[in-house]
C-alpha cells in the first residue's frame, strides 16, 4: 500500500567521511604567548594551520572530519562563506594557553605550518608577525622534530568610548556608532568599517578590541520608529554602508515601488514658529561633520581607552528632486528610477528604487546635499525583443546637484547612450593565439557599481565599438583579465590610451559624446624578476611584504604594481612587463599604502632599482624595511 | 534642424509643470495637547510626539517636541487617519488610545480644518537592568550575547522568549533598557553566532579567521559554551527571575559565564548501518546549538561534545528508525541500546462530516494533516500526510511514541475548504484529537478522521461597569478558551481584539463548549497556563458553538490581578 507522505524540515547533516590513512604524526610544537611587557598570557586560542604537506602532493590539508568537534561546530554555525570555511577547514589543531601562557601541539606530521593567536582584549597575531599589518612566518617542521620555545607576542587592543546627544544635549539611545579605518587602494584612501555598536539609554557607546591605529568615528541615529510593534525588534539601526542596489533588469522593475514616493525616513518637524522642516537622520562623523573626509581621526594606542569621544547628532534638512522621465521617443513614460550618490555610498534618506508615474512625473523626497546620478529604466510593456525589432533605448542617466532647496525639472530621458570607438594594437608576436586567451572582448566598468556598464567584442582587425555608454567614470578591462594581466601566451595589456592620453587610476570620464578613441596596446614582451628578501641579520625575511613599483611617471597605473609572496627561504619569482621598477620590502605596511604618493616619499630611497627587458630574467636582493614600534 | 527636438522637449516639460501646479493646497488639520509622566502626573518636557499616517496612502510623519510645560502642537497636517505616538529617552513609548503598556493605539481621524487641542499622552518611566559578565577567573567576558527573556506560552508549553538582546563590551558590561515593568529572565552566551556579523565586520577575507576567533574564543575539546541563565546556571529550570517595577534601575546583575564540561553519549544500534543524532529538547538551547550527529557502521556509536540537558536521541537506518529521550547530567552516558524498528502504518480513513462517502472525493486530496511529536521537539516539524480521493491514508508511527495530529492546511486554490477543521479523530474508542496518538501494539488498529465543514462563529461586546452602567471597552484582547478536554490543543484557543465600539468577531470556530474572557492586562498566552486560568474559570462567559451557528455574547472585562 502506498501512501502520500511528505517529510518536511527534518535537518540532517552530511554523513562524516572517514579520513584516509595518514603519515606518521610524531613531531610537536611547544611555545608560549606573551604580552608587550613579557607577561605570560593565559586563555589564548592558538590555532595551527597546515600550509603545505610534503606527504600529499598538492599540499592538500586534512579534511573537515579531522577538526575538533567544537571548531567544526563553530564553522557550521557561523555565517561565513563557504570559501572561508574551506580555508579554515584546513586547520589542524587548536590549543588554549595555560596559566603560564604555554601551548603544545602534539602528534604532528612534517610540513609547513602557520600559527595564529587570538585572545579577548588583544590584537590577533600570527607567528612571526611584526606590527599590525605584518605577515606571518611559517613554522617548518621535519618528521619527528620536537620544536620548542616558539614565542608569539600579542599587543593589547584599545577602545573608544563616548556619548551621543541630540541638539538639546539629551542622550540618544539605539544610535549606531561606527569605527572606520582608512584603507589604501589604487584609487586612494577609502574608509572601511571596522566595528559597529549601539548606544544605551544614557547615550553611551564603547567601541572595543580595536587594534592600535587611527580611527574615524561616526554616529547614525535610528530611523524614527516609534510604533510599539517595531520597538521590540528595532534594536539595530540600519548601517550607513548599505548598498544601493539597482539592477538594470526586468525583475527590478516588477518589484519597483509605485511612485512618487518620499523616503519613510523623512520627518516633517513642526518648528516653534509653526513652520515645518523636512528632516532625515544622517551619519555624523566625530567631532561634528557629515563629511567623512572632514572627520578628526582618533588615535587609539595599545591597551588604552580613548574616552569622551562625544558626538551631537543633528538631523539634516532634506529636499526633493522632481522631474520627468521620457522614453526613447521623447514621450513621458513610467520609469524605475534610482538615486545614486556620486560618492559611491548609499544615498542618505532616499536610496534605492522609485517609480515615476505613467505620465512620467516623479518626486524623490528625503535627499541630502550632494551630487547624484538619477538613472531610469523604462518600465517596458512591450513583448520580448525580436531580432527584427530590437527594443528601443530604455536607459536614461541624468546628473543632479542637490543644494539647500528642492531641485525641479530634472529630465531623465531614455537614449541609446554615447558611442565609443577603439582598437587593440598588438606589439610583438603573440605566441599562442588560442581563442580563450587572446583579447576578444573589452568592457567599460563603472566605478559606481549600480551604474550601467558597456561591453564590446574585438573584431579581427582589432577594432571595437562600445554602444550605449552613459555619463560616468569607467575602468577599462578585458575579457582575459583586468588591465595588466601578464601571460606570455596571450600577451599583456601594456597601455590604455583615451584621446591620446594615458588612462590613469581614475579611469576615463564620459560626460558627452566622446571625440577621442580608446587604444588598448597589447604587448607580447615579458621579462622575469627573481629575488631574495633578507632582514638586517641576513636571514630570509619570509614575512616581508614585497612590492615592485613602476617608475614615478607610471605610478597611476595600478596594474604595474606587483606584490609577489616570498617563500620560506625569502625567495620570489615573478613575470614583469618590461620597464624600470623599484623593489620594496616591508615587515609592516598597510595594504595598498604603496599607491599613496605621500607614503612613498618616505621610503623612495629604500627601493632597489631594477630594469626589466623583454625576455630577460633579472636578479635582485632586497633588505626588508624593519617594523618600527 | 537642431531646434525642432528642443522645441518638443520644452513643450513636454511645460505640460508637466502645469500638472504639478494644478492640485490646490488642501485645508489642513492640527493636533495639540500635553505630555505627562505616569509616576508624578507632572508635565514632561522634551518628549517627541509623532503622527504617522496609517490610512494606506502616502507614508507621512509629523513630529513635534513637548516644551517646558509639557505641551505640544502639530500644525499643517494633511487630513487623514493617523496614529499618535509619544516617546522620550528613558520612558516607554506610548500610542494614543493604548489599553496597556506596549499595546496598540487607536487611530485618530483628522478632517480638513479640524483642530484637536486636548490630546493627553502619558509616558511611563522605563526600567533598566545592567551588570557585568565575568569568566571563572574573574576576567570580563566581552562580545557576549545577553538576552532578556520573558515567560510565554508556546504550543501549550511555558518557554522563555527573548525580547531584547545586548552585547557586553570589553569590560564585560551590558545594559538592557527601555523595559516595561514585569518578570524577566536573563541568559548569556559568550560570543554567540548572531553577534558575529554585527559586532565585528571583517575587512578582508584574510581576517575572517581572526573574526571567528575574536567573537567566540575557540575552545579545546571537552568543553563547550551553552546559554547560562542568571544567576549562573545552564539549567533553564534553575533560572531566577528579576521582578522589575516601572522605572526601576536594577544594576549589579552580575553573573559568571564559563564554558562547561561536555559529555559523551555512547551506545549501540543493533544491526548497525545507522545515522544517530542527538537533538536538544530545550527550546532555548535548540536555537543556539547544532545537533550532534554521528554514524555507525557496525553498531557502536559515540557522540561527543554533549552539553548537559534533555535530548532526543534519534536513529535512522534506511526504512528503520527509533528514538530515546535522554537526560544528560554531570557524567557520560554509556551502554545505550537504541533499537530501530520499522514504523507501523496505521490505516486511516478521512471523511467529510457533511458529505456522503462517495469513495471518490477529490477535495480530500487538498487536506494536509501533520503528525507532530508530543511533546513537540524544536526543529522537528513532523510529517505531513494527504489522503487519496477515496479517503485512504496511513499515519506512520513508532510503537510507544506519542504524537498529536493537526490540520496543516486545506487549500484547494479557490478557498472552498477554507472553513475545514478536524471534528474528530478516533482510534477505536480513543479520542486521538484531544488525547494524542500512541500505538502500543493493538490488534488491527484503525484511525477515523472526520473533517467538519460547518464551523460556527461568535460575535460580542466587551463591557466594563462605569457608575453601574456597562460601557464598551475598545482595543482589548478577547480570548476564547475551549472546554477542559481540548485545552492541551493550542490551536483550539482563539483571540480577537475589540473595535472602536467594543465589538469583536471570531470565525471558523470548531463546534463545542467555550469560555470567553477579556482581561484588562494579560501576558500573551497566559490563558494556556492551567494555574492562571483556574483563577478566572468561574468568571468566563460560557458559550456553546454548534454546527454553523452564529452566537453572540457579552463579556465583562476582568481587572488585572
Amino acid at each position: 500500500m502506498v501512501f502520500l507522505k511528505t517529510t518536511l524540515a527534518v535537518f540532517f547533516l552530511q554523513a562524516v567521511t572517514t579520513p584516509p590513512a595518514q603519515p606518521p604524526r610524531t613531531a610537536s610544537i611547544e611555545g608560549s604567548v606573551v604580552g608587550t611587557s613579557g607577561e605570560r598570557l593565559s586563555k589564548v586560542s592558538v590555532t595551527l594551520t597546515l600550509n603545505s604537506d610534503p606527504s600529499t602532493p598538492g599540499g592538500t590539508g586534512p579534511r573537515p572530519a579531522d577538526l575538533p568537534p567544537e571548531l567544526a561546530q563553530i564553522l557550521l554555525q557561523s555565517q561565513i562563506n563557504l570559501q572561508a570555511q574551506n580555508s579554515i577547514a584546513t586547520t589542524v589543531q587548536l590549543a588554549t594557553t595555560d596559566a603560564d601562557g604555554k601551548f603544545v601541539f602534539d602528534n604532528l606530521r612534517a610540513g609547513s605550518y602557520r600559527l595564529d593567536a587570538a585572545r579577548s582584549g588583544y590584537v590577533s597575531t600570527k607567528y612571526g608577525q611584526k606590527g599590525a599589518n605584518g605577515r606571518e612566518m611559517p613554522v617548518v617542521l621535519a618528521a619527528g622534530q620536537k620544536l620548542k620555545d616558539i614565542q608569539i607576542a600579542m599587543m593589547p587592543a584599545g577602545a573608544i568610548s563616548g556619548r551621543i546627544v541630540d541638539r538639546n544635549g539629551e542622550p540618544i539611545s539605539r544610535v549606531g556608532v561606527q569605527a572606520w579605518r582608512y584603507r589604501y587602494s589604487e584609487r586612494g584612501r577609502t574608509l572601511a568599517l571596522v566595528q559597529s555598536v549601539t548606544t544605551n539609554d544614557l547615550g553611551e557607546y564603547r567601541l572595543f578590541w580595536l587594534a592600535p591605529g587611527s580611527y574615524v568615528v561616526s554616529a547614525t541615529p535610528p530611523a524614527p520608529t516609534l510604533a510599539p510593534s517595531t520597538t521590540t525588534t528595532g534594536e539595530h539601526s540600519s548601517s550607513p554602508i548599505g548598498n544601493v542596489s539597482v539592477v538594470f533588469q526586468a525583475d527590478a522593475i516588477s518589484n519597483a515601488l509605485q511612485g512618487p514616493l518620499s523616503s519613510p525616513n523623512v520627518t516633517s518637524r513642526t518648528l516653534p514658529d509653526g513652520s515645518v522642516a523636512e528632516e532625515s537622520t544622517v551619519t555624523t562623523y566625530y567631532p561634528g561633520t557629515v563629511v567623512a573626509e572632514q572627520a578628526t581621526p582618533i588615535a587609539v594606542r595599545a591597551g588604552t581607552a580613548e574616552s569622551g569621544i562625544n558626538i551631537t547628532a543633528l538631523p539634516a534638512r532634506v529636499h526633493k528632486i522632481r522631474g520627468l522621465t521620457l522614453d526613447g521617443t521623447g514621450s513621458p513614460a513610467a520609469m524605475t528610477i534610482a538615486l545614486i550618490p556620486k560618492s559611491g555610498g548609499a544615498a542618505v534618506g532616499a536610496a534605492g528604487n522609485f517609480r515615476s508615474n505613467n505620465n512620467g512625473t516623479f518626486e524623490i523626497g528625503g535627499v541630502t546635499t550632494g551630487s547624484y546620478y538619477v538613472t531610469g529604466v523604462v518600465v517596458a510593456a512591450t513583448a520580448a525583443p525580436s531580432p527584427a525589432q530590437p527594443l528601443p533605448p530604455a536607459i536614461g542617466v541624468s546628473e543632479v546637484e542637490m543644494g539647500n532647496s528642492d531641485v525641479s525639472n530634472v529630465r531623465v530621458a531614455a537614449s541609446g547612450g554615447f558611442t565609443l570607438r577603439g582598437h587593440v594594437v598588438t606589439e610583438g608576436i603573440i605566441q599562442q593565439a588560442s581563442s580563450s586567451n587572446t583579447l576578444r572582448r573589452v568592457s567599460l566598468t563603472p566605478f559606481i557599481s549600480p551604474m550601467p556598464s558597456a561591453a564590446a567584442l574585438v573584431e579581427s582587425d582589432g577594432s571595437f565599438v562600445f554602444q550605449g555608454v552613459f555619463p560616468g567614470d569607467y575602468q577599462v578591462s578585458s575579457s582575459t583579465a583586468m588591465l595588466g594581466a601578464i601571460d606570455a601566451n596571450s600577451g599583456s595589456i601594456k597601455s590604455v590610451r583615451f584621446g591620446g592620453q594615458e588612462v590613469g587610476a581614475d579611469g576615463i570620464h564620459i560626460r558627452n559624446q566622446p571625440d577621442g578613441e580608446l587604444t588598448v596596446i597589447v604587448s607580447a614582451a615579458t621579462g622575469k624578476l627573481e629575488g631574495r628578501v633578507l632582514n638586517d641579520r641576513r636571514e630570509p625575511a619570509s614575512n616581508a611584504t614585497i612590492v615592485i613599483v613602476p617608475e614615478p611617471s607610471l605610478r597611476h597605473r595600478p596594474n604595474l604594481f606587483l606584490t609577489p609572496r616570498p617563500d620560506a627561504a625569502g625567495k620570489f619569482r615573478v613575470n614583469v612587463i618590461p620597464g624600470r621598477y623599484k623593489i620594496f620590502a616591508w615587515e609592516d605596511v598597510e595594504p595598498g599604502a604603496w599607491f599613496d604618493a605621500v607614503f612613498m616619499q618616505t621610503y623612495e630611497s629604500r627601493g632597489v632599482p631594477v630594469t626589466i627587458g623583454d625576455g630577460n630574467t633579472e636578479m635582485a636582493e632586497i633588505t626588508v624595511i624593519p617594523y618600527m614600534p | 534642424m537642431m531646434k525642432f527636438p528642443g522645441f518638443l522637449l520644452q513643450l513636454s516639460v511645460l505640460a508637466w509643470t502645469v500638472q504639478t501646479v494644478l492640485p490646490q493646497t488642501p485645508p489642513v488639520a492640527s493636533v495639540g495637547g500635553m505630555v505627562r509622566r505616569a509616576d508624578t502626573r507632572g508635565p514632561l518636557a522634551g518628549a517627541t510626539v509623532e503622527l504617522r499616517r496609517v490610512d494606506g496612502t502616502l507614508p507621512q510623519t509629523y513630529s513635534a517636541v513637548s516644551d517646558g510645560s509639557g505641551t505640544f502642537a502639530l500644525l499643517n497636517i494633511r487630513p487623514g487617519e493617523y496614529l499618535l505616538f509619544a516617546s522620550r529617552n528613558g520612558f516607554l513609548s506610548s500610542s494614543f488610545g493604548q489599553r496597556r503598556l506596549g499595546g496598540a493605539g487607536v487611530p485618530i481621524n483628522l478632517g480638513a480644518g479640524q483642530t484637536l487641542s486636548d490630546i493627553e499622552t502619558i509616558l511611563t518611566p522605563a526600567g533598566v537592568i545592567s551588570g557585568r559578565i565575568r569568566d571563572r577567573e574573574g576576567d570580563p567576558v566581552g562580545a557576549a550575547t545577553v538576552q532578556l527573556l520573558i515567560p510565554v506560552y508556546q504550543d501549550g508549553q511555558r518557554v522563555l522568549k527573548p525580547v531584547q538582546t545586548a552585547y557586553t563590551n570589553d569590560l564585560g558590561e551590558y545594559r538592557l533598557f527601555g523595559l516595561m515593568p514585569g518578570q524577566y529572565f536573563l541568559s548569556v552566551m559568550p560570543g554567540g553566532t548572531s553577534s558575529l556579523a554585527r559586532i565585528m565586520a571583517p575587512a578582508t577575507a584574510d581576517e575572517t579567521r581572526i573574526f571567528v576567533d575574536m567573537s567566540r574564543p575557540l575552545l579545546a575539546a571537552g568543553v563547550t559554551y551553552v546559554p547560562i541563565y542568571y544567576p549562573g546556571t545552564a539549567d533553564v529550570r534553575a533560572a531566577t527571575s528579576i521582578e522589575l517595577v516601572a522605572g526601576a534601575n536594577q544594576g549589579g546583575v552580575n553573573f559568571t559565564a564559563a564554558p562547561i564540561q561536555t559529555r559523551h553519549v555512547r551506545g549501540i544500534v543493533p544491526g548497525g548501518g545507522a545515522t544517530v543524532s542527538l537533538v536538544s529538547l530545550d527550546p532555548a538551547a535548540a536555537n543556539v546549538m547544532t545537533p550532534n550527529q554521528t554514524s555507525t557502521d557496525d553498531g557502536p556509536f559515540d557522540i561527543r561534545g554533549v552539553a548537559p540537558g534533555t535530548y532526543l536521541l534519534i536513529g535512522h537506518s534506511r526504512d528503520l528508525s527509533g528514538s530515546l529521550r535522554l537526560d544528560v547530567r554531570d557524567a557520560d552516558i554509556d551502554n545505550i541500546t537504541l533499537t530501530l524498528g520499522s514504523p507501523i502504518i496505521i490505516p486511516t480513513h478521512v471523511a467529510f462530516d457533511d458529505r456522503a462517502d462517495s469513495g471518490n472525493d477529490p477535495d480530500l486530496e487538498f487536506l494536509r494533516l501533520r503528525l507532530i511529536p508530543d511533546p513537540p521537539v524544536a526543529k522537528i516539524s513532523g510529517d505531513s500526510y494527504s489522503p487519496f480521493p477515496d479517503g485512504r491514508m496511513g499515519f506512520e508511527v513508532l510503537t510507544g511514541e506519542s504524537y498529536r495530529i493537526k490540520l496543516d492546511s486545506a487549500f484547494d486554490g479557490a478557498g472552498r475548504l477554507r472553513s475545514a477543521y478536524i471534528k474528530s479523530i478516533r482510534m477505536g474508542m480513543r479520542d486521538v484529537l484531544n488525547d494524542g496518538l500512541q500505538f502500543n501494539g493493538e490488534q488491527d488498529p484503525k484511525i477515523e478522521v472526520v473533517i467538519g465543514m460547518k464551523p460556527g462563529n461568535l460575535n460580542g461586546t466587551v463591557v466594563t461597569m462605569v457608575k453601574d452602567k456597562p460601557q464598551p471597552v475598545v482595543n482589548t484582547t478577547v480570548v476564547l478558551v475551549p472546554d477542559a478536554a481540548r485545552r492541551r490543543r493550542p490551536e483550539a484557543y482563539k483571540t480577537a481584539t475589540t473595535d472602536g465600539a467594543g465589538r469583536f468577531q471570531m470565525d471558523s470556530l470548531a463546534p463545542g463548549d467555550y469560555l470567553v474572557f477579556a482581561w484588562d492586562d494579560v501576558e500573551n498566552g497566559a490563558w494556556q497556563d492551567p494555574d492562571f486560568l483556574r483563577l478566572y474559570e468561574a468568571q468566563g462567559a460560557a458559550v456553546r458553538i454548534k454546527d454553523g451557528s452564529r452566537e453572540s455574547v457579552t463579556v465583562n472585562l476582568l481587572p488585572s490581578r
